[in-house]
Order: C-alpha cells, then structure tokens, then sequence
C-alpha cells in the first residue's frame, strides 16, 4: 500500500524528487519531523508546519476522516525513516491500539534522542511513556481536529521526561508560533475535556427532545459566551473524537458523569445525524 | 404584538424584567402584594437608571419616561388588561397554582401568563387554571448583568399561539428566545452547570489553576471570559443553588453532583464579585 506523504519545500532551489523507502513521494531529502496519527489532526499539524516552511512526513494511521478532502492512503509506519527526522508528532486520539503499536514502531526506528510529541487526551501521557525503552523522550500535549490551530497548546510533561527534552519541545512550539501552558498530566487535559463534557450534555438534551439543536446551541452560546454552541463545537471536533475522550475519561477516572449520551455513541459510530432521517429535522450547521 | 407587561413579584428577577421592558418602551404594570418592596424596587431601578445616565449610556430625559412607564400595582385585578402576565414570585407550586388560578380568571381572553421558574412544573400549574392554552413558561437565565435569553416552556397543552404572541415579548425585550419541552432546569442551566462542573473539577484534580483553565478557555474559544470568572460574575451562590437543583431534580445524576469548592467559598462569604471575592479578588465595583 503506498504512504501518503506530504511535505514542504524549505528552500526555492529546486530538488530531485526521489521515491523513499516504501515508494512514497518525497518533496526533499531531509524531512526533520514525522507526523503520524488520525487524518484530521494530521492535516492541521501538517498546515502548520507548512505555513512555517518546516519539512515532514506525514502518515496516516487512524480511519478516514475527511469527506471533502481526497482520501489518503493508510499505512503503517515505515521501517527506515530518514535520519534527518528529529522530531515525532504522534497525533492518534480514535484508537489506543494504533497509538501503541505506532509508538513501539517508532521507538525501533528513531534514535533514543528524537523528542516524541504525542497527543495524551485520550491517553495519558504517562501510560505512553511506560510503553516505551526510553521514557525521557515522550510528552504529551492536546491535540483536537479544529482546535489545533489556537495560539496556546496545552503541554503534559510526564515524570520520566527529561529537561533535554522538555528544551526540545519549547524550542519546537516556539518555532510555529504557539505558547505552551503546562498542564499536569491526565486523559481529557483542560480543554478537550470541558469541551467535550460539554458536547455530551447538549447530545443529552438533543436525546431528551428537550430543544431544537438549534436552540440548544444557541442557549450554548449564551452559557459561555462564545460564538458556537456546543453542537456546533461537536461538528467541529467530529463525534467520534468527542466520543474517544468521553470513554477514556469514563476508563481513567471511572467517574459515571462520563456516561456518553446514547445519541453521541451512535452518531459517533454512523456519523449519521439522527433525527435530519427520523424526524426531519436539520443538522446544526 | 404585546405592549403592556404585567409582571407579578418586585424581587431580583422582577425588578430587572421591569427595568428591561420599560427601557424597551412597553409599558409594565409591576404587581406586588407589599407596598414597601414595591417602592424599594422602583428605587433601585431609579438609581440604576440614574447610573447608567451618569456612565454616559442613557440620556438624562430618558429617565422620566421609562420610570412613567411602570406602573406598581397591589391588587391582581390591575394585571387583567395586560397582554402577557410574567410571575416571578417565590418557587413553591402551590403558591403559583393558586396565583395563576386567579390571574386566568381575570386575565381577557388573549392574554398570555407565563412563569419564570426553570425549576417546577409548568404543565401543573397551566392544569391548575381554566385556561392552560395560554400558559407557558418564560425563564431568563442568571445572565448577569444583561438578559441575554429567554427559554419558552411549552406544556403539552400551550397554544402554538401563546408560543409566538412569547416570542413576540422576548423579541421587544431584544432577547433571543429558545423553545424547550418543561423539563427541569430547562437548556441552558444544565449546559452551564456542566460546564462550571467540570472547570471545577479540572482544578480541583490539580489538572491546571483556575486562572490557568480561564486562560486557555479565552484562548480557544474566543471568549470573553473563563469559566471560573464566569461563575464569579453570576454569583457562586447562585451556581452551588444550581448544582443542588439539578441534581435533586434529575435523580441525583453524576454530571450534576455539587462540588466542595463552591459550599466552601459561599461559606467563606465567597461569592464573587458581588462580595468582591470569589475565585478571583476585586477592588473595585462590578463593571
């Protein structure tokens, strides 16, 4: 299966392109970071490295996402990534599983002085850590498709992360513009989480029939004084990332005020919206 | 379309409902059974009139004409020409049983009677009356300081009539109106009770300090104010009564359980900015 990649040229100089190990495309010889995870985050992150001229790889390993965008080819990790690469952003929030098995698959093909960012909402970054040889390497930071592109990110050092690597991490966050708010370290983090409980309560009062979701958002915006409702939000987010929070902080905290909303569980599986069939109704837009 | 309000209660609610539709031109006749509350509440909105005209926000001539406009009543038969009645009384269902039962006698036949409580049945107290078409609930959200919203209760037996002539109110108060089944704590106090939940939470698990949860929320988000400066803003008091509201009224359900943070700053006096204290401090007046 060929292996999406997408990169950016760093200088004007024009450079022979060249197939890659597994036959990918590559724009340059020395991409210095790899993004790996869910399609989504892996777009966003790719913008923003692009709008700053870094080079990457990126590969997907999480499902399709994008409807309006050409699907990409999946594929697990490369066995020889190129020793240029210096950095790892694991972006995977849908599945442990994958975020495991592409952790270990990174762990043989980089060296033990290449940072590894990686998403920690759905896992903490701690539980990744402990998967790993060299544990100094890995912090956690919040990543949610729409969201990636706010001036603060939040950051989850975990107790084995090394101060080599904590520079490692400003300096990377520095270069694309963005502030860093350390946080401690737990599934949801700050954001994605208020986010996310929030989501679920507007899903229960969609379940309930107790408002049009149109008003449900609009209510929403009144209640945090923000442009968009949380339905609205949810759309932006996608269910199913909405959902994967709910279930890890439900699994980490075992608290039942992460009970998922029935209707987020099957919309988050169908992406169908339940009642624009059933009852006529549109979708929040 | 309504132009003249009755509203039945001089307390908080009452007081800034009165202020709210004369300022909109429509003319309020502000029942209260106390004469005393009655003056105290046109005073208040005297001098909360006579602030905003020495902020610069309202002209002084304004002051004479929305004042002329509210009319402070102590008998119930005053409210009878009144195209829409609003209670905003104490929250005990007998006692707004027993009040609707007489405003629906009174009341002509168009007129609409709606009730502010998020909190009781609205169904039982339309059945408590010979008229429940026209009965409805109206509930504006602890938005301090401005009425932002306005929830329109339907019970089963509401008039689709009743519901637009509602709407029609919340449009002349220039407040953007939601319809909602009558349920208990209606749209937007069970979203801002999670939401003010689960920021409490976060802190309290040590995740991030509260100023840093307001930061990043801003950030987001794009608002203008954080959770913790929300809850501040509307009272802690008012948000501890919510979380005991809604749990006690949906069966003590997890996501609406009461956290210790907030009966610990209310009983320190805590309560926000109103007490100058809360989770932040404040040395001056509420702007």
């Amino acid at each position: 299966m060929p292996l999406k990649r997408s990169s950016q040229k760093k200088t004007k100089s024009p450079r022979p392109r060249r197939r890659g190990p597994k036959g990918e495309k590559r724009h340059t010889d020395s991409p210095g970071i790899l993004i790996v995870g869910d399609e989504r985050i892996v777009y966003e992150y790719g913008e923003i490295l692009k709008s700053r001229s870094l080079d990457f790889i990126a590969v997907i390993t999480g499902p399709r996402e994008h409807s309006e965008k050409p699907p990409l080819a999946r594929s697990p990790l490369p066995k020889n990534l190129p020793p240029s690469i210096h950095l790892v952003l694991e972006v995977s929030n849908l599945s442990k599983e994958i975020k495991k098995r592409n952790l270990l698959e990174l762990e043989k093909a980089i060296p033990a002085s290449v940072l590894i960012l990686s998403t920690s909402v759905t896992v903490s970054a701690t539980e990744q850590s402990a998967w790993l040889e060299h544990r100094n390497r890995l912090l956690g930071f919040a990543a949610m498709p729409g969201f990636c592109l706010g001036q603060r990110v939040e950051v989850a050092p975990t107790v084995f992360t090394s101060a080599e690597m904590l520079e490692k991490a400003t300096l990377f966050f520095q270069s694309i513009g963005k502030e860093m708010e350390f946080v401690q370290d737990c599934v949801g983090m700050v954001m994605p989480r208020l986010m996310c409980q929030l989501i679920n309560e507007a899903m229960f009062l969609c379940q309930e029939d107790v408002a049009h979701p149109h008003d449900i958002d609009l209510a929403g915006t009144v209640a945090l004084g923000s442009s968009e409702g949380p339905l609205a939000l949810g759309d932006k987010i996608s269910l199913r990332h909405v959902a994967a929070v709910l279930r890890a902080l439900q699994r980490d905290l075992g608290d039942p005020r992460y009970r998922l909303a029935p209707i987020l569980s099957q919309l988050a599986v169908s992406g169908e919206w339940w009642k624009h069939r059933t009852m006529n109704l549109e979708p929040t837009q | 379309m309504s132009k003249q309000l009755g509203i039945v209660g001089a307390g908080t609610l009452g007081i800034a409902l009165t202020r709210r539709a004369a300022m909109s031109g429509i003319e309020v006749v502000l029942y209260d059974i106390n004469d005393t509350v009655l003056r105290r509440a046109l005073e208040r909105i005297r001098s909360d009139l006579q602030r905003r005209i020495t902020e610069g926000s309202l002209p002084q001539e304004a002051l004479g004409e929305i004042i002329g406009r509210i009319h402070p009543r102590t008998h119930l038969i005053d409210l009878r020409m009144c195209d829409c009645v609003l209670e905003a009384s104490i929250e005990d269902l007998r006692t707004k049983k027993d009040l609707f039962k007489h405003l629906a006698q009174d009341a002509r036949a168009g007129t609409i009677l709606a009730t502010t409580t998020p909190w009781l049945s609205v169904e039982a107290i339309a059945q408590a009356t010979a008229r429940p078409e026209r009965v409805l609930g109206m509930h504006f959200p602890h938005t301090i300081p401005h009425l932002k919203l306005l929830e329109i209760v339907r019970t089963p037996h509401t008039a689709t009539e009743s519901i637009e002539k509602a709407k029609g109110i919340g449009k002349l108060l220039s407040i953007s109106s939601i319809v909602c089944q009558d349920i208990p704590g209606l749209v937007f106090n069970r979203l801002l009770q999670v939401w003010c939940s689960e920021s409490l939470l976060i802190a309290g698990h040590s995740i991030a300090p509260f100023t840093q949860i307001d930061r990043i929320v801003r950030d987001q988000l794009g608002s203008e104010s954080g959770p913790f400066q929300s809850m501040d803003a509307l009272g802690i008091d008012n948000i501890l009564a919510l979380s005991r509201q809604l749990a006690d009224a949906h069966g003590r359900e997890p996501r609406y359980s009461e956290h210790f943070m907030l009966k610990r700053l209310v009983d320190s006096g805590k309560t926000g900015i109103i007490a100058r204290e809360g989770f932040y401090q404040y040395a001056t007046e509420k702007k």
